[in-house]
């Protein structure tokens, strides 16, 4: 087992594009690190550059206490999964486990043995000389796993590995893979741009965003302290709203829309870090679960409140989404089961006011973010 | 009734294509004295052709030959050409593009134009009369790479990432991994260059005089244009007919491979 420590790395391409600007953080040994954004935010770069599968353009990358930017993939000691699966066709699912096994010299009886018991742990024990397109998406998944920890290597990178798979068998691969994570307690590095994912699985989460990494940070940390607008929009679903406005004072301190179709009195603790923003634009930011219907159930002490008219209401079950709009604003809240308003009825929000978020417009930074130490 | 015409059309351009190499054959078993007829089949079945074609010219000889040389020639075709289409397609590096047009280009230039200056470099390297005269010159084919490149081109670029992190080299990647992918791509590329080489008549004329090192083709020329036959049709017939047999063998064997390679739509993991 190892860390993996990136320090500076940059990627880019023969072409100018520059895939990474300037990464630099740290994965502890035994941590389970997710690496999640949009595509093309230089997530699968930056695992590929670990893996070695890209050269570095400058700067160093570590796997325990070596420096391995010239080091070949195969000496790095990382096994890798890949999103679609990446297994060798023409070989059966005990010689694609068994590959790596042979290439570096173990005897019969140690690639007999490793493999069985990756294989009991996957349980795919019964599968062993099919070839990969007699399995199913998840089984094939599974060998790829498979042939990743036969190998016991000092980390584990994985590249969106549930992407090809359908819902239900996402679920239950991520479960497993979080399993696998407390079972071997090997380092693991997984990409995604399924927040969900993300949130789930990592011990802590990097989240990235035009090759710049935006947060690292434990998932509820980031969840709940989101550093900037893109961290605050990309993690949640459905995403967090956004407003823009103005600080007024007026009688205390008040947050005024820009359409000024309303208007919320803020609480002690904001104005302090809000003061030098009077007469200034900021973006308000709420996650949707905290906007409820006024006089509903489980409305908090302190709250906004907003008069919007519905556009669309979308029962899930356990919880509905309200699609509303105030002015030119729109707004999404969850909230629990109750009767439903019919779309272009007039309703009251009540915006819990403990739970507000204000951003730089300009700079888009989250304005209550301290923490400093937070970003890497 | 559209059925019934396309099918009539397609039996009679069978019987245009297939008619001449029928009545070739067929002919070979006939006596001298029928071949002239239109008739198809023989009156009396005779090997008389062939016992002449074996008396006169050194058949076994020359087709030791022209296996060594094609063989040869197909396998390093193979070898070297599945190397170069690897990099092409695989590798990233300065010039790559460029040199794949350079390849292409050479397909461009008739052979004719380099028969000279290539039989000057044969002789001066030395291998002119002997069998190196006849493999090193083709043991890189351009239309060989092209194939393989674009085959190696369909394998998801995982696989090879897989592989180098399982251990495996880049020659390792391409000899496990690769080939077993592309086996239609390299039969393709295999009865290409094995056709085109086993048919070489011209350049064995130029390269070759002695006999023992004359392969069959070759030989089959000299027999038929240089008087070895009689100016009897029979043998010269049965001694085309011998030529062409490898292939049709090679190519009813390979046959399943060909087509799927030319219709493959490239392999899923």
């Amino acid at each position: 087992m190892a860390r993996v420590r990136l320090d500076h790395v940059r990627k880019q391409y023969d072409n100018g594009f520059v895939a990474v600007h300037d990464a630099s953080f740290e994965i502890h040994d035994g941590e389970f690190v997710v690496l999640v954004g949009p595509s093309g935010c230089g997530k699968s770069t930056t695992l590929r550059m670990i893996a070695g599968l890209e050269t570095i353009s400058s700067g160093t990358l570590m796997i325990g206490d070596r420096v391995v930017n010239d080091v070949a993939p195969k000496d790095r000691d990382i096994a890798m999964v890949f999103q679609n699966y990446a297994l060798y066709p023409h070989m059966t699912v005990f010689d694609n486990m068994a590959f790596g096994l042979k290439l570096r010299g173990f005897s019969k009886q140690e690639i007999r043995e490793r493999v069985h018991r990756a294989a009991e742990i996957l349980d795919i024990g019964g599968i062993l000389d099919r070839k990969p397109r007699q399995l199913s998406g998840g089984q094939r998944q599974r060998v790829a796993v498979g042939r990743a920890i036969v190998r016991q290597p000092q980390v584990f990178l994985f590249d969106e590995p549930l992407s090809n798979l359908d819902a239900k068998l996402r679920v239950q691969m991520r479960a497993e893979i979080s399993r696998l994570h407390r079972q071997l307690g090997t380092t693991m590095v997984y990409v995604t741009h399924d927040q969900v994912e993300a949130m789930t699985m990592g011990d802590r989460i990097v989240v990235m965003n035009g090759g710049h990494i935006q947060q690292i940070d434990e998932p509820m940390n980031i969840y709940h302290r989101p550093y900037n607008r893109f961290v605050a929009e990309f993690i949640g679903s459905p995403s967090m709203n956004f407003v823009e406005g103005d600080i007024v004072v007026n009688e205390g301190m008040s947050f005024v829309s820009s359409d000024a179709a309303f208007s919320l009195k803020l609480e002690n603790e904001v104005t302090e870090k809000l003061r030098d923003w009077i007469g200034n634009k900021i973006v308000l930011g709420i996650r949707p679960e905290d906007i409820y219907v006024a006089g509903g159930h489980g409305v908090p002490e302190r709250t906004g409140h907003v008069t919007a008219t519905i556009d669309v209401v979308e029962p899930m079950g356990n919880e509905i989404f309200l699609y509303a709009r105030a002015g030119a604003h729109r707004l999404v809240a969850r909230v629990a089961p109750q009767p439903l308003p019919q779309p272009e009825a007039s309703v009251t929000l009540a915006l819990d006011l403990s739970r507000l978020h204000f951003f730089d417009p300009e700079t888009e930074i989250n304005i209550a973010f301290e923490a400093p130490g937070v970003m890497a | 009734m559209k059925k019934a015409l396309a099918y009539i059309a397609l039996v009679l351009g069978t019987v245009v294509f297939a008619y001449p190499f029928v009545w070739m054959a067929l002919a070979t078993f006939k006596p001298e004295l029928e071949i002239g007829e239109l008739a198809l089949w023989p009156s009396r079945w005779t090997l008389e052709s062939y016992r002449l074609v074996f008396e006169t010219i050194p058949l076994e000889r020359a087709f030791l030959n022209s296996v060594i040389v094609v063989v040869a020639v197909t396998g390093s075709a193979l070898v070297f050409g599945s190397m170069a289409a690897y990099a092409l397609a695989r590798l990233r590096w300065r010039g790559r593009e460029a040199v794949f047009s350079l390849i292409l280009f050479t397909m461009m230039v008739p052979f004719l134009v380099l028969l000279i200056p290539l039989y000057t470099l044969v002789v001066r390297f030395g291998w002119a009369d002997s069998l190196l005269g006849l493999i090193v010159p083709f043991m890189m084919n351009a239309t060989a790479v092209l194939i393989l490149r674009q085959s190696f081109l369909t394998i998801p670029q995982d696989i090879v990432d897989a592989a180098r992190i399982d251990g495996c080299s880049e020659a390792r990647i391409l000899f496990t991994i690769v080939w077993p992918l592309s086996v239609p791509a390299l039969v393709t590329a295999g009865i290409i260059v094995f056709i085109g080489n086993w048919n070489e008549v011209l350049w064995p004329l130029i390269v070759i005089r002695q006999e023992q090192w004359m392969t069959m083709p070759q030989m089959v020329a000299l027999f038929a244009v240089g008087g070895g036959a009689q100016a009897r049709l029979g043998p010269q017939l049965a001694a085309a007919l011998l030529l062409g047999l490898p292939i049709i063998v090679a190519y009813l064997f390979f046959q399943r491979h060909f087509i799927s390679s030319l219709a493959t739509t490239g392999l899923k993991g």
